[in-house]
């Protein structure tokens, strides 16, 4: 009896199970489009509309910020960036092991990755520092130095930096001096500045001794054939920031501040989509220096966006907040920029949080230079930054 | 039992994978009743059976037939449909399976038998979506999605008083539920959805009568009336911005429904039957939309069963059943039009053996409303199966010793 019935129960369902997989099903679009249109089926999905805030301002915020724990040394000028002056202290502590020995030569080896462009050069004087720094703090001008340049090897003051001449002579007396006992060695270290402003501006770049090899050094020759290398310990290249455009740069530092309102966006929207939209001067912009390609710098500039927590420029509240978006772009060419704000525009609108505008900032605003340039507010339709929102007004669905 | 029960939860397991559809397309909003009552015996019949004596099954048209069971008897009742959609030059294929009923039968004692089980009142469901371009922005989608069953769980006491006369009361529970969900969705995923749902969640009881009388051995004339039910609809909407909820209750009666038909014996073992049932036009509650545009429902059928014998060849031992129906529906598309179903039918059963059930099959043929007065039509073609098996009580005692 058993058997029967599942014969039974097999033969129905093979039967319907065959008729339904023949059969199949379409979409059902277009043929219940009637009902839809003449309201006789009543849900009714809300309009779908794209609204456009062109903001009220764009502005700059103006940080001092340095980069001394970049991997490389930088003098020299790009992009509107000029690398003033650079800081170096030396580990004097192998002098001990060569009392009593004859200086013979002295040089400063300054180890230089790439010139840009290749026949830029630049004089340059060395100066005692006067006083301390560090590469954790934000140097903005020169400590205090001997006005007068370290001599060298016969007497000369200034010297030309350029693709080929990297090791500079150093008057031999100053170290047998500290050979000696008879003076310090530069406690504070010493500066590398600039002689005179050049015709032509290139940039300079040599490693630092955060890259961990081969750092700039004193290299001590005594008579005999003995030497002894004193490196450096720590440097900082000190920055002067020209750059003319609306630009967030690292290093120097600039952050965009985008400020508006939202007003168009009716109260009972639910968003779909919404984004910070703005278009790139590639020219202006500035990824990376041929230097820092050389040890795999990527040229994509890391942006962070913030939602600061205060929207006065001249509050500290407005250099943190709370993060919208982390990623990468491109800077050196004219792109449109699509930043997703996801969540954040939600919260504005539906008053979770306040609308303090947001601020967009390099990622790597303490160890590298990168320029983001964009268009601003007086800019064409087609260039202007703006906000972006797409949104969907509640369902209808139809009352009792 | 427990073999008929087996083998019934076999067939439900194979099938519920199946595309599971409303019972027609015009099924998009629940106003009144759009499922026909009834096993396959009755669907070859044309649903015309109100006045049909039923031995064998627990689905039946009429509730006070059960009073014929001698056994405990489990029926399920099982449809689908294939159907091509018309509308304009588009066409398209639907296919729907669904549940309608399953009853258990239990005769307390000879001519009284309590039956419960399970009376699908609507089953609607579509998924359909229309394109939306917005200038500047990934293409767009508005997806709108019925999923909706409202059932009645029965509990039916049939008595056979005299040998002529059965008579039924049902204490019906009703509920389920009408779930209308709409998305807007962006072929871009850093699009968010935006969804919209809104339940309404149907709860109310109501009553049933049923008559079955044998006037004379070849004329049976058969009564049924569907009391009203009170519903109360609990409305929940729920979006994808919470502020936007709401929730509210409101009340909704569905009118009263009755349906009275013959069957007579014409000759030899060749019975005609007819009925008609009617369900007054309910107020559109809910459904503002559908104000003027709700009509009476009503259904007349007509079939002719040549019955099986216990002799003969294999022709002469299974009943050949045929049967035509049509029905006005509740609801009036575009404007005050109503909507016609119009079906054919046949249907036979197989007998099983050793074994007081059946296998009734029905294949029906049909059209609901047209292009001329609806614009959307249904070519209908229609597969029923009913599945009813049957133990005496005592069998499994004796079976146990």
């Amino acid at each position: 009896m058993k058997r029967i019935y599942f014969a039974y129960a097999l033969i129905a369902a093979v039967a319907v199970l065959a008729l339904s997989a023949g059969c199949g099903t379409d979409a059902e679009g277009p043929v219940t489009r009637p009902f839809h249109e003449s309201g006789w089926y009543s849900p009714q999905a809300g309009d779908t509309e794209r609204y456009i805030d062109t903001l009220r301002s764009v502005s700059m915020l103006e940080i001092p910020y340095g980069i001394g724990e970049s991997s490389t040394l930088k003098i020299g000028e790009i992009k509107g960036v000029r690398y003033t002056t650079l800081l170096m202290q030396f580990n004097y502590d192998s002098l001990a092991n060569f009392d009593g020995m004859i200086v013979d030569s002295v040089v400063l080896d300054l180890p230089v990755i790439i010139v840009q462009d290749t026949l830029f050069h630049l004089g340059v004087t060395f100066n005692e520092l006067l006083e301390d720094f560090s590469e954790f703090d934000t140097i903005t001008s020169p400590p205090a130095y001997n006005p007068d340049p370290i001599l060298g090897a016969n007497g000369e003051t200034v010297r030309d930096i350029n693709f080929e001449r990297t090791e500079f002579s150093i008057d031999k007396t100053i170290v047998q001096g500290w050979v000696d006992g008879t003076v310090d060695p530069w406690p504070h270290g010493i500066s590398i500045n600039w002689a005179y402003v050049p015709d032509t501006l290139g940039l300079i770049e040599m490693y630092a001794q955060n890259y961990g090899t081969n750092p700039p050094l004193l290299k001590v020759i005594f008579e005999g054939g003995d030497e002894v290398f004193l490196p450096d310990i720590s440097d900082y290249a000190i920055t002067e920031d020209r750059i003319t455009a609306l630009a967030a740069a690292g290093g120097t530092a600039r952050r965009i501040y985008f400020e508006f309102d939202l007003d168009g966006v009716p109260e009972l929207a639910t968003l779909n989509y919404s984004a910070l939209v703005f278009h790139t001067e590639g020219s202006s912009g500035f990824g990376a220096t041929f230097g820092e390609m050389l040890l795999g710098a990527s040229t994509d500039f890391p942006y962070y966006v913030y939602s600061p927590a205060s929207s006065d420029p001249g509050d500290p509240g407005i250099l943190e907040g709370t993060g919208v978006s982390r990623n990468l772009m491109p800077v050196t060419i004219d792109t449109r920029i699509i930043i997703s704000l996801d969540q954040y525009t939600i919260d504005i609108l539906n008053g979770t949080r306040a609308n303090t505008g947001l601020v967009l900032q390099s990622d790597l605003e303490l160890s590298r230079v990168q320029i983001l340039a964009i268009y601003d507010t007086a800019a064409g339709d087609s260039l202007r930054p703006y906000i972006e929102v797409i949104y969907t007004m509640p369902t209808d669905f139809g009352g009792k | 039992m427990r073999n008929a029960a087996v083998s019934a939860a076999a067939i439900l397991i194979l099938l519920f994978p199946c595309g599971a559809k409303a019972q027609s397309i015009y099924g998009m909003n629940y106003i009144g009743e759009a499922v026909n009552m009834g096993s396959s015996r009755q669907q070859a019949l044309g649903y015309s059976a109100i006045a049909v004596q039923d031995t064998i099954n627990s689905v039946t048209s009429n509730p006070a037939s059960t009073a014929d069971l001698t056994m405990v008897t489990l029926t399920v009742q099982q449809l689908l449909s294939a159907s091509r959609v018309h509308f304009l030059e588009y066409t398209s294929k639907q296919t729907r399976y669904q549940v309608p009923t399953f009853t258990v039968s239990f005769p307390i004692r000879k001519g009284l038998v309590l039956t419960m089980g399970y009376r699908t009142r609507y089953f609607g469901r579509a998924d359909f979506s229309f394109v939306r371009q917005i200038e500047g922005a990934p293409t767009a989608y508005e997806n709108y999605k019925l999923d909706s069953s409202l059932f009645t769980l029965p509990v039916i006491v049939a008595w056979k008083p005299f040998d002529a006369l059965r008579v039924a009361g049902e204490a019906q529970f009703n509920l389920g539920s009408v779930i209308d969900k709409v998305n807007v969705w962006f072929d871009n995923l850093d699009y968010r959805n935006v969804d919209s749902k809104r339940r309404r969640s149907y709860t109310g009881i109501s009553w049933g009568a049923a008559l079955l009388w044998e006037v004379h051995p070849r004329l049976w004339l058969g009564c049924n009336i569907d009391g009203a039910v009170d519903y109360l609809v609990e409305e929940v909407v729920e979006n994808t911005t919470a502020v936007l909820d709401t929730s509210t209750t409101f009340d909704y009666t569905l009118p009263l429904a009755w349906d009275v038909g013959f069957a007579a014996n014409v000759f030899g073992r060749v019975w005609l039957s007819s009925s008609y049932w009617m369900r007054a036009a309910a107020e559109p509650t809910g459904f503002p939309q559908l104000m003027g545009n709700v009509g009476d429902e009503t259904h007349f059928g007509v079939g002719i069963e040549r019955r099986a014998s216990n002799e003969g060849h294999l022709f002469n031992r299974i009943p050949i059943r045929l049967g035509f129906y049509t029905e006005k529906w509740h609801l009036q598309f575009p404007a005050g039009q109503d909507v016609i179903s119009t079906f054919f039918t046949v249907g036979s059963a197989i007998p099983l053996r050793n074994s007081p059930g059946a296998i009734d099959y029905t294949l029906e043929f049909g059209r609901t409303g047209s292009k001329a007065e609806n614009f959307i039509e249904e070519n209908v073609f229609r597969l029923g199966l009913s599945f009813s098996v049957a133990e005496p009580w005592s069998k499994r005692k004796d079976e146990r010793h």
